[in-house]
């Protein structure tokens, strides 16, 4: 038998990035947001950071399920305020969401492989 | 019953209607800070990998008068999405189960609060050593 | 008696042979302290005007007929007292997000319908005669289902989602709700036929978790839980459809 739709896939990863978000999301925020240690943006610190591939890949995968998070909700509060449904609009979400997690884990993948 | 004609009430700005659907709605709204995140965060680590020019421009914008408010919006969006995640989480995990007992769901939503503390404590020593 | 004092109850008219659209009237009604809404409403039909139809059975919180909207909250309007809102006015409304058939009265039927989608009875495997005598549990098995049975059908739940009010088609909690009941007891083994109608669209993934749904359930049902509860479970249904018609393809 054939699902009828994939939403239950893109609620799972929503409900990944979702999590991801809860539990790291606050944290990373604030470490990128504050001056400590001083020079924590530095080019030569993150680059070190960076280069392990822990770091790497959890960023990329990060990223590209916070990206799927984002789409979902986006969608549903679209069609919550009254968008109409049409067939474009979850193409668009899903697309750019797909779209920006191969980028993430491409890069990802280039900062392990370097 | 032909002369019953049901009247149907419209759903137009439903969100006026209570409290608690505008609060939702900011919930969800988290989602839009959380993806423009995601894609600064993309953004840093591709310019990073491309070299000190590409992440000079990054760092100057992350770093700008509009780039620390983003953060700042960033960072309360992401404190809204973890407060009310957390706090619906044990409405989607089947009933634990303890011997003969259900585990509450404030027990669950106590252990989730406590990983949460957990993770961001581990997160910020693990960068407060690792981007010396 | 020293204890009588007057409150304001703004009921919602709508009589469709008579009015283009509903509206508002103003009573004003004698309280004193243990008079519930219901016996508001009551005192208006008795004593100020025959016409305002509203339903009502048990007055206990026991039928699930009188829910209302009450300063755009549904409620059981025999479970709450006019006293609480006293000095200020009580705006009485039918629920929201259903047909409005005669004043307080709404049309339940869309729900009825989807009620019966979901096969909200035991369905035994295999099929149970009287003769095999009762069919037992354990006082656990008893509990998995035991909050979830509670249900009295009053609908506040669907009054309080926004999202029943916006899609056509979605069963909504209380439905969903009674299907998890059903495919949580032991003795059911219809998981499979409800599958089918939960996990789509119209089932558990019209639902956002809005949550207002157990806010408001005077049963302490949860709809909210058990729609939640559902989703990783049809998740899985659908990865597994999903390999199945994989491999019926390719063999
Ligand atoms: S789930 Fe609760 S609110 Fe909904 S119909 Fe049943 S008893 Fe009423
Ligand atoms: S009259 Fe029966 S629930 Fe209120």
């Amino acid at each position: 038998m054939r699902p009828r739709n994939l939403e239950p896939l893109f609620w799972t990863l929503f409900g990944a990035g979702g999590m991801l978000a809860a539990l790291v999301g606050p944290a990373l925020v604030l470490i990128l947001a504050l001056p400590f240690p001083p020079g924590a943006l530095e080019y030569a610190t993150l680059r070190g950071a960076m280069t392990h591939p822990l770091v790497a890949l959890g960023l990329g995968v990060t990223v590209g399920l916070w990206l799927f998070h984002a789409a979902h909700r986006i969608l549903h509060t679209l069609y919550d305020l009254g968008v109409p449904h049409a067939q474009w609009l979850p193409r668009v979400c899903y697309g750019g969401a797909a779209a920006g997690a191969l980028a993430a884990l491409g890069v990802a993948l280039a900062w392990v492989l370097q | 019953m032909t002369s019953t004609r049901p009247y149907i009430r419209s759903m137009k700005g439903w969100w006026r209607r209570h409290p608690a659907y505008r609060w939702y709605l900011l919930r969800e709204a988290t989602s839009v800070v959380i993806g423009l995140y995601a894609l600064c965060l993309l953004w840093g680590m591709t310019a990073l990998l491309l070299g000190p020019g590409a992440h000079d421009v990054w760092r100057a914008c992350v770093q700008s008068l509009p780039g620390r408010v983003f953060q700042l919006l960033a960072l309360a969006a992401f404190a809204w999405h973890a407060w009310t995640w957390l706090r619906l989480l044990p409405l989607t995990l089947a009933p634990l189960r303890l011997g003969r007992h259900r585990i509450s769901q404030t027990r669950v939503h106590r252990a989730a609060l406590g990983a949460w503390a957990l993770t961001s404590v581990a997160l910020l020593v693990a960068a407060a050593g690792g981007l010396r | 008696m020293s204890d009588t004092r007057t409150i304001v109850l703004e009921c919602l008219r709508y009589h469709p042979e008579r009015d283009e659209a509903p509206y508002h009237q103003r009573f004003e009604v004698p309280f004193t302290p243990e008079m519930s809404v219901l016996e508001g409403l009551q005192y208006i039909k008795d004593h100020l005007d025959g016409s305002l139809t509203f339903r009502w059975s048990c007055r206990m919180a026991v039928c699930g007929n009188c829910g209302c909207m009450v300063n755009g909250e549904p409620v059981l309007s025999c479970q709450v007292f006019l006293r609480d809102y006293h000095p200020g006015c009580v705006r009485v409304e039918p629920l929201d997000h259903f047909p409005i058939q005669r004043d307080l009265a709404v049309d339940p039927s869309d729900f009825l319908d989807k009620l019966a989608q979901v096969a909200p009875y035991l369905i035994p495997d295999p099929v149970r005669t009287p003769e095999d005598g009762p069919h037992r549990q354990t006082p656990q098995q008893m509990q998995d289902y035991l909050d979830t049975s509670a249900c009295i059908n009053c609908l506040l739940c669907y009054a309080a989602c926004p999202q029943y009010g916006l899609k056509a088609d979605f069963l909504g909690p209380a439905a969903l709700a009674l299907a998890h009941r059903y495919n949580a007891d032991s003795r059911d083994a219809g998981r499979a036929r409800r599958m089918e109608v939960m996990n789509s669209d119209a089932g558990v993934w019209g639902c956002t978790l809005v949550g207002r749904c157990s806010e408001v359930c005077p049963k302490g049902v949860d709809p909210a839980g058990a729609i939640n509860r559902n989703k990783p479970a049809a998740a899985l249904d659908t990865l597994r459809r999903l390999l199945q018609s994989g491999r019926t393809c390719t063999s």
